[in-house]
């Protein structure tokens, strides 16, 4: 589903992200960990096609994120870290716009965009508009935006933040749902319990490069950390940086 | 809330949803925006009345206004023997050039923060949305913002031409029409220049361009009044003058010029030649067309890969630089309170580091500076009194008058731009008024250097006894802290938190407010001068016997409504601010 190969991304002399070459297979949950600095979010957005690799490539859905943006961007979601509203619109209006871009059938729009406030709980806020908002009540129109189309690729950059616990409940449960449907999830985070708790692989990106990839079970025994994602985490990054 | 029913991945096949054109995108974006522009126009009905009347009345006068200065300016061409046929067709093509220089350059900036500065970009390059797609989008709406201004601006000069032709009623849509075709030539090529110079510039060179065309402005301005210097003096133009003028302008009737095209079309109506008229609005229309096409396809080629080179720039480290400043501020103010020399110090190091504020201040003192270091070589009669008194009115409003755009441009949003951040100043232990101050110290201090040295450079070239240096000094201080704390005192009354657009902020109800108050402040105090300095001149022809009275009844009147206005604006935006939440 996701398919980075040997990609490198330079900011002027600064190798954000060097050399990354990386499998993400349908059903899967991958979580991106690292310090902050490290090239997570410079990963993601050059999977999302806001940012093009210096070198390298990087294939989504099978279809290369350079020249054949637009048909790997069909099939992906992307929910950045801040989400964007157009603040004059309410959370029903961005649904429908959402809607309209993915070329949904209106029966099959209209369907989706009542499912997705039900889910997501935006009830009455829905047909408000969304410069009243809050951080989390954005971040629930934004992913119910997101899974609107059932992309068969979400890129996530810290999912969870903004949200209440209920509502952070509630996205592990749908996310586990749509890899379990055969859909891959790419997430990036701070909260090592989330990755712990979902992810069926984690790879650590320290200063630029892959230093750790695996499941939690072989990230534990190469660290040689009996305990919690977190000791595992400290363990490896501050051996990279000896 | 209810858990979500497993329906599927992919369960919608996008490859067999209705296909995308680029129209299709352009028309579902274009669709989004005007259900949004429609939500904020029925957000209106919740603003008071009292506002959108103050707004509408405003307007309304500027319309009228600017009508009757062009009734007067059409009347002096069309009503002066000789002039009508050497001259109307110089000034049309010489205004229509000026519009569309201005028109290139703005459009350059629009989209250029509208396709790489906006989080919206961001967004839609996420979706599955052509790069053509989102750039035909962000052109349209770039080609209302500034139809929208030309329209405004066009039609009470339209009108006021109109008037004085005596023309039939069909030519007013008719011009509309032109002028509405025309907008699109400046939007492509300002387009062009963007997409290009950031994909084909590095960003440090891009810097040094934008300081070589600021530079390059600033020359022609220099050269402009050189021009003009080449004309005989004395107050009236001669026909070898508009000989002379004609020759010297002639670049503006070139005919590869769009604005050429836009102004005989104009002329070709106003004669009631429609067959002329009807060929320059194809040709502007083929031309708009063809350039529209032309600027999409540079899009497709280059948006996105120079949108991520936009976003791949590295920060520098500036590591010690503020330190100099800090201190210097520190050793300068020594007598105000710490927590003001602080805030006092913060504020000068945003303003230095955001070049795009500095530079504009930079070109509009740079264009009074050329013009004041060329004063005597105009064709001026320095030698009456009664002229360079009232030449000194004249650049004493024209300073002053720049000196309310600065204060209306970048003192008036600096409340609203501490935004989200002002928690730090809310919880931090300053005292509110000491935050108050601080903004307005920056901002006088600031206009205080830029318009002192201006005007007292002003003095000097025409030759002014000392007693009026020390009028005008007096004056200029008193327009600085009156300009500076109506600015601070309206802009923290009417704080935007959300925006962080500076632009946007001014746009509001608080900025035209902050325009308009200030507009009557400068009015007020210069006009309170010009009366009693023009009169006593009149009466005695000499400066310094004449003047030491006026002087000493300004003096009073400066310092008194000065004070006033400034402490009346100061206690109104800290009774605001001390009741402000955050």
């Amino acid at each position: 589903m996701i398919s980075i190969n040997k990609v490198s991304k330079y900011f002027g002399p600064k190798c954000a992200v060097r050399e990354l070459s990386l499998e993400i297979k349908p059903g899967e949950i991958f979580a991106f960990l690292g310090p902050n600095g490290a090239g997570k979010t410079t990963t993601l957005k050059m999977v999302v096609g806001l940012l093009r690799p210096s070198s390298g490539s990087i294939l989504v859905s099978g279809y290369d994120m350079t020249d054949k943006a637009i048909l790997a961007k069909e099939s992906l979601s992307y929910v950045p870290d801040q989400p964007y509203l157009y603040e004059k619109l309410t959370g029903r209006e961005f649904l429908h716009f959402i809607a309209d871009i993915y070329r949904l059938e209106r029966d099959i729009g209209e369907f989706k965009i009542q499912q997705g406030i039900d889910t997501f709980d935006l009830g009455e806020f829905a047909d408000q508009l969304s410069e009243s908002y809050s951080h989390g009540m954005k971040q629930r129109v934004v992913m119910a935006a997101a899974l609107l189309h059932e992309p068969r690729v979400i890129v996530i950059d810290e999912p969870l933040v903004g949200l209440d616990p209920k509502s952070a409940r509630l996205l592990k449960n749908i996310l586990r749902d749509r890899a379990r449907e055969g859909a891959c999830v790419f997430m990036s985070t701070h909260t090592l319990s989330v990755a712990e708790e979902i992810a069926d692989r984690v790879g650590i990106i320290d200063r630029g490069d892959l230093v750790a990839l695996g499941t939690v079970d072989e990230l534990q025994q190469r660290a040689q950390v009996s305990g919690r994602l977190e000791d595992v985490f400290l363990s490896i990054t501050e051996e990279a940086g000896v | 809330m209810s858990e979500i029913p497993a329906t599927g991945a992919a369960q919608i096949d996008v490859t067999t949803a209705v296909p995308h054109g680029l129209w299709s995108e352009v028309k579902t974006l274009m669709r989004m925006r005007r259900r949004s522009v429609a939500n904020s126009l029925r957000s209106l009905r919740n603003e008071s009345l009292l506002k959108l009347g103050f707004i509408t009345a405003f307007a309304l006068a500027f319309w009228v206004g600017l009508f009757a200065a062009f009734r007067l300016a059409f009347f002096f061409v069309y009503h002066t023997p000789g002039f009508e046929a050497v001259l109307s067709a110089i000034v049309f093509s010489l205004f229509f050039l000026s519009l569309l220089v201005m028109l290139v350059f703005s459009n350059a900036v629009l989209i250029y923060s509208s396709l790489y500065r906006s989080s919206e970009s961001e967004f839609l390059l996420t979706l599955p949305v052509s790069e053509e797609g989102v750039f035909l989008y962000k052109y349209l709406e770039t080609l209302v913002y500034s139809s929208w201004a030309f329209v405004y601006l066009g039609i009470p000069i339209i009108a006021a031409f109109g008037y004085d032709r005596g023309v039939s009623w069909n030519f007013y849509p008719s011009a509309v029409l032109l002028f509405l075709v025309f907008v699109p030539i400046p939007a492509s090529i300002g387009s062009l220049i963007a997409l290009l110079l950031v994909n084909f510039i590095p960003e440090s060179r891009l810097k040094v361009l934008l300081g070589l065309g600021a530079g390059a402005f600033l020359i022609s301005v220099l050269l402009g009044l050189k021009y003009v210097s080449g004309l005989s003096g004395g107050g009236s133009l001669g026909l070898g003058d508009i000989s002379t003028i004609t020759g010297k302008l002639a670049f503006s009737q070139n005919p590869w010029l769009p604005s050429l095209w836009l102004s005989r079309g104009i002329l070709s109506l106003s004669r009631g030649q429609l067959p002329r008229a009807f060929f320059y609005l194809l040709v502007i229309l083929s031309n708009s067309l063809f350039l529209t096409a032309a600027a999409t396809v540079a899009s497709r080629r280059l948006f996105w890969h120079s949108y991520s080179k936009s976003r791949s720039l590295v920060s520098r480290s500036i590591k010690g630089r503020g330190r100099t400043l800090s201190r210097a501020v520190h050793a300068v103010f020594f007598f105000l309170p710490v927590e003001i020399r602080l805030l006092l110090a913060k504020d000068i190091k945003t303003f230095i580091r955001e070049p795009a504020q500095w530079s504009q201040v930079l070109i509009f003192f740079g264009v009074l500076w050329i013009y004041i270091a060329n004063i005597r070589t105009l064709p001026y009669n320095l030698e009456s009194p009664q002229t360079r008194g009232t030449i000194s009115l004249l650049n004493l409003a024209a300073t002053s008058l720049v000196l309310a755009t600065f204060t209306g441009r970048f003192v008036y949003p600096l409340f609203s731009l501490e935004g989200k951040r002002f928690w730090v100043l809310g919880l931090a232990p300053v005292k509110r008024e000491h935050i108050l101050y601080g903004k307005f110290l920056f901002a006088f201090v600031g206009t205080l250097i830029l318009s002192e040295s201006l005007i007292l450079f002003s003095d000097f070239m025409l030759g002014f006894p000392v007693s009026i240096y020390l009028g005008h000094a007096l004056l200029v201080v008193g327009i600085c802290a009156g300009l500076s704390a109506i600015a601070v005192g309206l802009g923290a009354c009417y704080p935007n938190m959300k925006e962080d657009n500076p632009a946007r902020i001014v746009a509001g109800f608080g900025g035209t407010l902050n325009l308009i108050v200030s507009l009557v402040y400068i009015a007020a105090m210069v006009l309170a001068i010009a009366m009693p300095q023009q009169m006593a001149i009149a009466r005695t022809g000499r400066f310094t016997q004449s003047y030491a009275r006026v002087l000493s009844a300004y003096l009073g009147w400066s310092i008194l409504f000065g004070a006033a206005t400034s402490v009346f604006f100061l206690n109104l935006g800290l009774s605001r601010l001390k009741k402000m939440e955050f």
